[in-house]
């Protein structure tokens, strides 16, 4: 029961975790050690299960800490990690493709210039789609303090979308 | 969806005050095919978290955890995200995400056995002149050589075939006219391969 109840509810958070942990490690193999550290731990602790409010949010938290741990441990010194991101957007002509992925590597930029607090609200909420309360947990931090980051977060976004778009007028000019 | 909906969302959405279902909203409008021009450029943000929140450990990811655990393995890993390392069989697990494009491997054995034909064309035509049996005649020598080289073919190989040096540079030229023809013969058969 509880390895089916594993692969059906915990398991397929692993892309997650995963995504969340290379965020904080910047290396695409200590962040599998970090999720699998995690998976293991969280296996071990199945007769705990039914007392946790939230799988993911748990889950989630116990990658954070695992990773926090490892950055620890190794006097953070991260390392750029290129994840591929190919735009999906085949109705865009050659010019438009082109502005779009100078936008995104923009955005790319913006977000890791963020403060880490306001990174990883933005990411647990729009990559991950975690609530509120469920990224406060997972941050351990006040829920007004989780609206305080996405909205700081989003508007960095915001604004260098809005810079970028002038920029490609400038240009056009 | 109407532009002005889209917009009032948009607002909420920047205060951090939407619900995790009217950002999906959000989201399936700007992935779809009719955002409109005018905001057009927010279709970005939301094509960026996409991609990323498609990043993955790769699709045997779920196995080797259930591995480590000791469980039962899945048939099929459910990873579908895109690899940020390759967990493609035929890489293997170290390889990286950004392949460097496949070239066509079939044509290039053939070419090399085209190439091999000219070089051996080549070589007999240079053995024909060089490695002759010692005093024979040279298919193109002149039939004019030396009593005395007839006598002692040793030294008719080595001495001199011809006692006019203009008749011995036309030979030369000869004899190189046939290898260039083979050359550029063979080259013809590589060039010709390889269009």
């Amino acid at each position: 029961m509880s390895a089916e109840t594993f692969k059906q509810h915990i398991l397929p958070l692993r892309d997650k975790l995963f995504r969340f942990a290379l965020h904080l490690l910047q290396n695409v193999q200590e962040a599998e050690d970090a999720v699998q550290d995690v998976m293991a731990g969280i296996w071990a602790r199945r007769a705990d299960w039914p007392q946790w409010n939230s799988i993911p949010a748990y889950c989630m938290t116990a990658t954070r800490n695992n990773c926090m741990d490892r950055l620890r441990r190794r006097r953070i010194n991260a390392i750029q990690v290129e994840t591929a991101i190919t735009l999906k957007n085949p109705d865009g002509d050659p010019y438009e493709q082109v502005t779009s992925k100078e936008t995104i590597a923009r955005i790319r930029q913006c977000m890791e210039a963020l403060p880490p607090n306001q990174q990883q609200v933005v990411r647990l909420r729009e990559m991950e789609g975690f609530s509120y309360n469920e990224i406060a947990q997972v941050l351990d931090m006040p829920l007004d303090q989780v609206k305080v980051n996405l909205h700081r977060g989003r508007n960095a976004i915001k604004k260098t979308i809005i810079k970028q778009e002038a920029n490609q007028w400038k240009k056009l000019q | 969806m109407e532009k002005a909906a889209v917009i009032a969302l948009l607002e909420r959405y920047w205060q951090a005050e939407t619900t995790i279902a009217e950002e999906q909203t959000l989201a399936a409008y700007f992935q779809g095919g009719h955002v409109d021009p005018g905001l057009e450029a927010y279709r970005d943000v939301f094509s960026y978290f996409h991609e990323e929140a498609q990043v993955s450990a790769g699709p045997d990811f779920g196995n080797r955890i259930l591995q480590r655990l000791g469980l039962p393995l899945d048939g099929e890993d459910a990873g579908a995200g895109v690899p940020v390392h390759g967990q493609n069989p035929a890489t293997g697990p170290d390889a990286s995400a950004h392949e460097a494009p496949v070239v066509p491997m079939t044509r290039q054995p053939f070419r090399l056995g085209v190439m091999g034909a000219a070089a051996a064309i080549v070589l007999i035509v240079a053995g024909l002149f060089l490695l002759r049996p010692i005093g024979q005649p040279t298919m193109l020598a002149d039939t004019r050589v030396t009593s005395k080289a007839q006598d002692t073919p040793r030294r008719a190989d080595i001495a001199d075939t011809y006692d006019d040096p203009q008749q011995a540079l036309a030979a030369v030229r000869r004899a190189l006219l046939v290898a260039s023809r083979n050359l550029n013969q063979g080259r013809r058969e590589i060039s010709g391969t390889s269009k």
